[in-house]
């Protein structure tokens, strides 16, 4: 439905528009009709108040006469006459016909007041009509005198009944009354008139009752209204937009009618708004009928909304035409795209015909250089036909391209000479601008006779050819780039080659072509690798890579090859095409690059990386000669000093003379490397081949080299001395390994640093035996301690008296071969290693075994055992439980149990220790301190400790009779035990007087040579019990 | 004096006094009141105009309101006078003599009255050709209206509590009871008075 789609958008345009402009309308309608009724109301209101404010003004009029009476009490009339003048009726009060005043009489007092009027001065004054009533009311006077009003007086009002009604109202009232209507007679039509009746009572009588108002009443005081005239003072000219009728009651009929507008009476007058409204004006009803003329309709009224129909109307057509328009438009836009499409795909076919030709194009010329026949291939080359061609002013112009131009109509004119031209080749122009190419053949043409009368050329299509020998022209220009260029055939036969090629590998063309690459191979890639080659070339059709081959000098290069297959239009492979580019520089600074990694950036020296690599082959070196080589470790002295006061590029600066100065100082074929901040390391070959001379060499060189490193340095502004320490090792190639050089080497160098720098130490076979022995040794301590080769000896602790009262357990080690090691040889071994850590549990464990065994004899069951234990123990976390398993697996007395700690064990860590000798001491764990006084111990932790006893070391025990600080010492030592309630030992008593001493110092406990020295427990227990015979004998 | 004029006055000032009004929103701007009777509005239909309820006056095609110039009544009276008006279906009148008479001729179908007109409505001639339709709105509070631009607060207040003196001892009772039956008069003097 596709028509729906253009025409939907103008439809809803159109519909939009037309609701707004019908809602505009509306409303101007509405708002329009609105005005006229606001407008119309307006003038009613003005209307009713207009008449209202006339006839209240009348009604004051009157009251002025009413007044006047009251004032007076009678009826003057001068004074009436001089009021009525005064009030200039004719401007004020326009429409008053005459103001009259009547006298009230009953019928009794009718001839007093005839008489009275006669008096006055009224000759034939009497009452009209004639007639006896009950009352009368005759009008007496009448103002103003002139005109119609001269009409004689005594006309009873009272007979008429109109007059008569309102003339009661009033007098009942008290107020101003307006009559009924009243018709006057005058010239010409009667003419509907009013009356007003105004009261006038008695001067003093009450008026507050009906009946005290009729019974005051003198007269009334009325005024005659001709309606037109008073209409007339009220509207000047009678008014164009409205007209009005007035009637006199409510009802709105003809005999009521008081005054008609000449509008309204017009036939014509078709008012559009009409109302009533009825007025009250002094106590009598009026209906005004008000209704509008054109004129106000055409004043007030609007007509906006014929306007705002019709230019809503035309606005929305307008606007749905447009839509409309635009829709289509864009349909016809469309179509108009889709023709052109048609057209070209249309003229593409006729393109491609063209392309397709295949028939040469023949032209027959006359000898005017025209064309005289042509066939009609000429339609497919050029796209013109025939006609147009042999009608073409300028064949030759038309169809050659410009820039050939010239040059045809050269061979033009040789054709028409007679001469035969071959494969002219020229571009034409075709009748749609495209340009082709020509091959152009022509021959002579003779007639019967055989004279010459034209020429007839033949033309073919080459610009296929031409594209195709423009291509071949790019790729020859192609091929002589700088990139090396191979062809080959499909057999791999080199067909051609370029300079570039001939540049790379050598080969020229001549001694290349006919032959098969196979010649640039080098032997570094197996035949997986040109299987591969061929494989991928073969699927792919292309290969690259890199590739090593061999130039014809059998330089080996490497070079980045690329393999394309060139296929024929049956996709079979007709040749191969390869390019080599030479990498050999690219390949050379990768070397570079990594070259780089194995030497020292600043010195240029080689690194340490390197250096193990020379050094390796220094050995190789030497195994092969039987030669020796030296290895110097070479370390500035106080580099970093420099560093710190002259500052880090200085540093460099001396860093690298060092460099040269090392290089300058050695031989050719040594090695001088920079493996660290200022440690430089040479490697010395080709020594002596015995390594005492080359020592002696090496030393030579080594002196050598810390005097030229001694020699001022130039650092800028700078001068500066250093001086280096050598280490030095010598090796013959046995097959010593790199490792184990460095290892020389480096402590040698450390010990010539130790000896006072700037000197040259050789590294000392001592050592190394030092440190083979102590690698045996801790080997020997590990079986020992697993095997029984360790053993306890207990050296007894006395008393005063000479009792035992325990030993200290002393480790002793029975080594097979050696023989009994010194515990000072092999304890702090086993403190470095670890080792110690076993070997006090052994001790423990041995001791508390013994505590076991004892404790069956009784005796010995009082006997303790003190154990030292090393810092490294302590520290143990599970050291608490550890003691506690062995004092358990063992099933030892733990009260029997003294552990000896040193002070030095008390630096740090202290809260950690003393909650582990509490939770000892908790199962009765003794504790003593072992080398009081040497140590670092603070009296406040002391305090802390758990502790039963203090030793005194032996070395204040020793000089205690010659040493009076070491008296002094061991004297304050006793009394600080004492005093903190701890027991004291002293230990190393040699001899009867240190312990007379120490007895007078008030030490009583003793450990020492003089008693006994450290022996088996065999011994131990022998010695105990020789003692107590001494002692219960003594 | 036509009442609209006599709002105008009071509007102006030119006129201090005049009695029985009731007010609204516009009128309070001009003039203060004091209360002193309340009554309701009613609708006085002719029996023939075929208006048995207030709704049946919208519905009706030809039924035309009278209405004093300036009057305002009670809000139900108020929206059916408005609505009347803008389908032009209210005569205006300047008093009530020629609404009745207008009644009697056919000339208007319905009028707005109060309970003071009774009297005047009770007369045969109106009564029987009329029915009476309540406008179910509360009564109404009339009182005397006072011109804000002649008379000052003060003299408003005095006023006022004189009014409210004579409603409170009774003398308006008296004087409506001079009028109007006992039950009317009453009734109308039975009222919640406005500030």
């Amino acid at each position: 439905m596709n028509w729906i789609r253009p025409i939907l958008l103008p439809v809803i345009v159109l519909a939009t528009g037309l609701g707004v402009t019908w809602t505009a309308w509306d409303h101007e309608r509405e708002a329009a009709a609105k005005e006229v009724h606001t407008q119309f109301a307006s003038v009613l209101r003005e209307t009713v108040s207009r008449i209202e404010q006339r006839m209240a003004s009348y009604e004051q009029m009157l009251h002025g006469v009413q007044g006047l009476v009251s004032a007076t009490g009678n009826i003057d009339r001068n004074q009436f006459r001089d009021y009525v003048e005064a009030l200039n009726l004719d401007a004020n009060f326009s429409g008053i016909q005459a103001i009259s005043i009547e006298e009230w009489v009953p019928a009794s007092q009718l001839d007093a007041h005839v008489a009275r009027m006669t008096r006055q001065g009224l000759a034939d004054y009497k009452i009209r009509p004639p007639g006896a009533r009950m009352a009368y009311a005759p009008t007496i006077l009448r103002e103003p005198y002139v005109g119609r009003n001269r009409v004689a007086f005594g006309n009873d009002q009272w007979s008429d009944p109109v007059r008569r009604a309102a003339m009661e109202k009033a007098r009942d009232s008290g107020m101003a009354t307006v009559s009924g209507k009243i018709e006057l007679a005058m010239e010409g039509p009667a003419a509907p008139a009013f009356m007003m009746y105004l009261p006038l009572y008695e001067r003093g009588k009450p008026q507050s009752t009906i009946t005290e108002r009729r019974a005051s009443l003198i007269g009334w005081v009325h005024a005659v209204f001709r309606m037109s005239d008073v209409i007339a003072s009220l509207y000047g000219e009678s008014s164009r937009t409205i007209a009005f009728t007035l009637y006199d009651g409510v009802t709105q009929q003809p005999q009521a009618l008081l005054y008609r507008s000449p509008l309204a009476s017009s036939p014509l007058h078709k008012p559009r708004l009409q109302a009533d409204e009825y007025l009250v004006v002094a106590n009598h009803n009026w209906t005004l009928s008000i209704s509008t003329t054109d004129a106000f309709t055409a004043q007030f009224g609007r007509n906006a909304e014929h306007l705002i129909a019709a230019t809503g109307i035309g606005a929305s057509l307008t606007l749905a035409l447009l839509a409309w328009l635009m829709m289509s438009s864009r349909k016809r836009a469309v179509r108009l795209a889709e023709k052109m499409t048609a057209e070209l795909r249309a003229s593409e076919e006729q393109f491609r015909a063209i392309a397709d030709c295949t028939v040469n194009w023949e032209v027959w010329w006359g000898l005017d250089g025209r064309p005289r026949w042509i066939n009609h291939a000429v339609r497919d080359y050029t796209g013109y036909t025939v006609e147009q061609c042999l009608s073409m002013p300028d064949f030759i112009g038309t169809i050659v391209h410009p820039d050939d131009e010239r040059r045809i109509r050269a061979e033009l004119a040789r054709c028409m000479d007679g001469q035969k031209r071959e494969d002219v080749e020229f571009r034409c122009v075709r009748k749609d601008g495209t340009v082709f190419w020509l091959s152009l053949s022509s021959a002579p043409i003779a007639d019967a006779h055989g004279n010459f009368t034209g020429f007839r050329t033949s033309a073919r299509d080459i610009t296929d050819r031409k594209q195709i020998e423009a291509e071949l022209r790019i790729s020859a220009v192609a091929f002589d780039s700088r990139e090396g260029m191979l062809i080959t055939d499909a057999n791999s036969k080199i067909l051609r080659v370029n300079k570039a090629f001939t540049e790379i590998t050598g080969y020229t063309a001549e001694e290349i072509v006919g032959k098969h690459p196979k010649l640039l191979r080098s032997d570094r890639h197996g035949p997986a690798f040109f299987q591969e080659m061929r494989e991928s070339v073969r699927r792919f059709g292309k290969w690259q890579g890199e590739i090593w081959d061999r130039r014809k000098n059998g330089e080996v290069y490497p070079e980045w090859l690329t393999i394309s297959a060139v296929k024929n239009k049956d996709n079979q492979v007709t040749h191969y095409v390869s390019t080599h580019h030479d990498i050999s520089d690219r390949k050379l600074a990768e070397e570079r690059i990594r070259e780089l990694a194995f030497f020292d950036a600043l010195t240029r020296l080689p690194n340490r990386t390197l250096l193990l690599d020379r050094l390796k082959q220094a050995i190789a070196l030497s195994l092969r000669t039987r030669t020796c080589g030296a290895l110097l470790f070479i370390d500035l002295d106080h580099f970093k000093t420099l560093n710190d006061t002259v500052g880090h590029e200085k540093g460099d600066t001396l860093l690298k003379q060092v460099a040269q100065r090392l290089l300058a100082n050695v031989r050719e074929n040594d090695t001088v490397a920079r493996v660290g901040g200022d440690e430089f390391v040479v490697v010395l070959e080709g020594l002596n081949d015995t390594q005492q001379e080359a020592a002696t060499q090496t030393r030579a060189i080594g002196e050598k080299i810390l005097a030229a490193l001694g020699e001022t340095y130039q650092l800028d502004e700078v001068e500066y001395r250093t001086t280096a320490s050598i280490g030095a090792t010598v090796f013959l190639g046995r097959a010593t390994s790199v490792d184990e050089l460095m290892k020389q080497a480096d402590p040698a160098m450390y010990k010539a640093k130790e000896t006072g720098r700037n000197a040259l130490r050789f590294f000392d076979p001592a050592m190394q035996t030092a440190v083979l022995e102590r690698a045996t040794l801790e080997a020997g301590l590990r079986k020992a301690i697993e095997g029984n080769q360790l053993l306890l000896h207990y050296q007894p602790q006395v008393v005063e008296g000479g009792r035992v009262t325990g030993a200290e357990v002393l480790v002793r080690w029975q080594h097979p071969q050696r023989g009994m090691v010194p515990p000072g040889d092999f304890i702090p071994l086993a403190e470095e290693t670890g080792l110690i850590l076993s070997l006090g549990n052994w001790v423990l464990e041995t001791a508390c075994t013994q505590l076991a065994t004892w404790a069956k004899r009784p005796r010995m069951a009082e006997l303790s055992i003190a154990v030292n234990v090393s810092a490294p123990q302590l520290r143990e976390h599970d050291f608490v439980q550890t003691v506690l398993d062995i004092i358990e697996r063992t099933g030892a007395n733990p009260r029997r149990l003294k552990l000896e700690l040193t002070e030095s064990l008390l630096v740090d860590n202290v809260e950690d220790i003393i909650q582990k000798m509490f939770a000892l001491k908790a199962y009765g764990v003794e504790f003593s301190l072992d080398d009081f006084g040497t140590g670092y111990s603070s009296l406040s932790y002391l305090k802390r400790l758990p502790l039963n006893q203090l030793k005194i070391d032996q070395s204040f025990v020793r000089d205690v009779l010659i040493d009076p600080n070491d008296a002094s010492i061991a004297k304050t030592i006793v009394n600080l035990a004492q005093s903190l309630g701890l027991g004291v030992i002293a230990e190393g008593v040699e001899t009867d007087a240190q312990r007379c001493f120490l007895a007078d110092a008030g030490c009583h406990a003793y450990q020492g040579y003089y008693f006994c020295r450290p022996v088996t427990v065999e011994a131990f227990e022998k010695f105990a019990q020789d003692r107590d015979l001494l002692i219960s004998a003594a | 004096m036509s009442r609209a004029r006599i709002w105008q006055l009071i509007e102006s000032g030119a006129l201090d006094f005049s009695l029985s009004g009731i007010t609204n929103p516009d009128r309070d701007k001009f003039a203060a009141f004091a209360w002193y009777f309340s009554n309701k509005y009613y609708l006085l239909v002719r029996k023939d105009a075929g208006i048995k309820q207030l709704a049946d006056v919208a519905r009706s095609e030809r039924f035309q309101l009278g209405v004093i110039r300036g009057f305002r009544y009670s809000s139900n009276a108020n929206r059916m006078v408005d609505q009347l008006t803008a389908s032009n279906r209210v005569t205006l009148a300047g008093g009530l003599e020629p609404l009745y008479e207008a009644l009697l001729q056919n000339r208007i179908q319905g009028m707005i009255m109060e309970p003071f007109d009774y009297p005047v409505v009770e007369e045969k001639r109106i009564r029987d050709a009329t029915d009476i339709i309540g406008f179910e709105d509360p009564s109404v509070p009339h009182g005397l209206i006072m011109s804000r631009k002649a008379l000052s607060p003060t003299e408003l207040d005095k006023w006022r509590t004189l009014v409210n003196g004579m409603l409170a001892d009774g003398t308006v009772l008296r004087i409506f009871r001079k009028y109007f039956n006992a039950e009317l008069a009453a009734a109308m003097v039975e009222f919640q008075s406005k500030p």
